[in-house]
């Protein structure tokens, strides 16, 4: 008999993103990539609800960086602002948006198992930014494995560029690793939205265990709202046990 | 040159006297102001252009509309789109009900139409909280600390205070403690506020002294840290003052001729602990939500997984159950 675990997650910023967007998918309706394209709207809308259940629904404690709280802020209001126009409609914009994110925010403060932290409040050991820095500039980190798998994603095998762990990802990664260290009975997952991350993180765990990198980590890409394992059914993600962890093998 | 402060006002009365004379006064001072008749208007103007003020009637029912309800409900819409948007109430058919609802849905003002201040009309009372408004900088930045767990009830009604006290420790737990004070002690000499998460003002009619009134001002001007209820009888003779009340900003506005104002008391206890050193959020119905139409940033629109190809997010399932492999496989070979 299965047992439940204490799986916790943290989110990176990308999943706020589709958070909002779940309040206003209108938005998208006129966007060319959707519109000419059903089976694409379609998905959107069921990753959408997904991580929206995820994030109303789920028992488990969901951690919010405030480093990626502000992050995804700061790219909405601030990044491509409307200046075509008078100061009002700038205004405008940003109290309509402000709109959707307050909703965002009521479900934060409503809900006891979300929670807001900084390295402050977590009493972290040593500074993420710094710790991130020694991740990106370490050259082993990327090996051939890691390597191969980024250069075969997309549609373009021809490709020249890829990116990993660029912006404020690898210091996301370090906040997941202090604040695993300080809840060594919880297992907690980076709940993102980038396959990069998704694919790539193995490799930071297991390689950075040697400077300590806390084990009782993993990544879940969000768009599995449920995790399929191995034998095909489906877990949510909010509801994991022991057994289907042991199944998956992400811890 | 400054942008003149934009005001939507909203009333069905068009031709009222004190409208027409409201909306000459207003333009005098070199507001720019929208005018509308219905709520469907209002509502539609809030999507479609900022403004700095809104002023709403109460009484809608003069004119065919499609919207059902009244200002109140109107205000309760645009307040959950933005906590932080300055809602002033115009009107001359409120009832004690209204004065408590938009007291407790966090409009800016209310104005009685035909409400005097000595020799000031009630336009002139409208213009000074336009302007109150317009200044008002509300911080949206949040007190993150966690409230005291310690409640100050100021009241002379030892009936009132026993209920009370009865709802505090059944409603905020053992580990609040609490505090009474009478008005006469607490106007005289008033503790230092920030001791406190949570203060009930309970009193059937407030004192009109000066200094009560003064003391009211200054704990209500420290809100939301600590939240401040008003508890108090509701009943029209009573109106000057309990818009006074509702003018001040309280958390919430209790009344006690209310067969069941224990329960909103406590619905009060809780929403205060819960929205300490914040701004309280309404959520918005889907409804309200739909007709956001927003741009947003490209880097945002392709976030996710987006810039995948169709054949990934097919083999994705696939690829997913590689990663976990060589997720095993690298655990397995750090062991």
């Amino acid at each position: 008999m299965s047992q439940d675990i204490d799986i916790a997650y943290m989110l990176d910023t990308n999943v706020l993103y589709d958070w909002l967007y779940a309040y206003i998918p209108q938005i998208k309706l006129n966007d060319p990539y959707y519109k000419n394209n059903p089976h694409k709207w379609n998905n959107f809308q069921k990753r959408l609800i997904g991580v929206k259940q995820f994030m109303e629904k789920n028992e488990n404690v969901i951690y919010i960086p405030d480093l990626v709280w502000s992050e995804f802020l700061g790219v909405m209001l601030h990044k491509d602002m409307d200046v075509s126009g008078d100061h009002h409609k700038l205004k405008l914009h940003f109290r309509l948006l402000l709109g959707v994110v307050q909703q965002m925010e009521a479900v934060i403060q409503n809900n006891p198992n979300i929670k807001v932290f900084s390295p402050q409040s977590e009493s972290f050991t040593s500074s993420p930014y710094a710790n991130a820095a020694e991740l990106v500039t370490d050259l082993d980190l990327v090996d051939q494995r890691l390597f191969n798998q980024l250069k075969n994603i997309g549609p373009d095998k021809q490709k020249i560029k890829e990116k990993f762990l660029d912006g404020m990802d690898a210091v996301i990664v370090t906040y997941l690793d202090g604040l695993a260290a300080k809840h060594p009975e919880q297992r907690i997952m980076l709940y993102s939205g980038d396959y990069r991350m998704f694919i790539g993180f193995p490799r930071v765990r297991t390689y950075w265990r040697r400077y300590g990198f806390s084990q009782n980590t993993g990544a879940i890409f969000s768009s599995f709202a449920d995790i399929r394992t191995k034998n095909g059914t489906r877990h949510p993600a909010s509801v994991l046990t022991e057994a289907s962890v042991k199944m998956l093998g992400i811890l | 040159m400054s942008t003149p402060l934009s005001i939507l006002f909203m009333d069905d009365e068009p031709s009222n006297d004190i409208i027409a004379n409201a909306r000459e006064r207003l333009a005098e001072q070199g507001f720019d102001v929208d005018f509308v008749s219905t709520m469907s208007s209002a509502i539609e103007a809030y999507y479609e252009k900022f403004y700095d003020v809104f002023i709403l009637d109460i009484d809608m029912s003069h004119l065919p509309d499609d919207q059902e309800g009244d200002g109140v409900k109107v205000l309760k819409r645009f307040v959950s789109l933005h906590n932080q948007t300055k809602v002033i109430l115009f009107s001359g058919a409120g009832t004690v009900q209204h004065w408590f609802s938009a007291a407790n849905a966090h409009c800016f003002g209310y104005i009685a139409k035909d409400q005097q201040d000595g020799e000031l009309d009630s336009i002139h009372l409208l213009i000074e909280k336009i302007k109150q408004a317009a200044k008002s900088t509300t911080s949206v930045r949040a007190n993150t600390s966690t409230a005291p767990t310690h409640a100050l009830l100021i009241t002379d009604d030892k009936s009132l205070a026993t209920q009370a006290i009865s709802q505090i420790q059944s409603t905020l737990g053992e580990n609040w403690t609490n505090e009474i004070i009478s008005t006469d002690a607490w106007s005289k000499n008033p503790p230092d506020s920030s001791q406190y998460g949570i203060i009930t003002c309970l009193q059937a009619k407030f004192s009109t002294r000066a200094r009560v009134k003064q003391q009211l001002q200054a704990i209500l001007a420290n809100s939301p840290a600590p939240q401040t209820i008003i508890a108090c009888d509701g009943l029209d003779t009573e109106r000057n003052s309990i818009l006074y009340i509702a003018n001040q900003h309280p958390f919430r506005m209790v009344d006690l001729q209310h067969p069941q104002w224990q329960q909103s008391f406590a619905d009060a206890l809780s929403a205060a602990v819960n929205w300490y050193g914040k701004q309280e959020i309404f959520t918005a119905d889907a409804d309200t939500l739909s007709r956001i139409h927003i741009t947003l940033p490209e880097d945002v629109q392709s976030a996710g997984h987006d810039d995948l190809s169709e054949t990934d997010m097919e083999s994705l399932y696939t690829d997913y159950e590689s990663a976990v492999k060589e997720n095993q496989d690298n655990k397995d070979e750090s062991l």
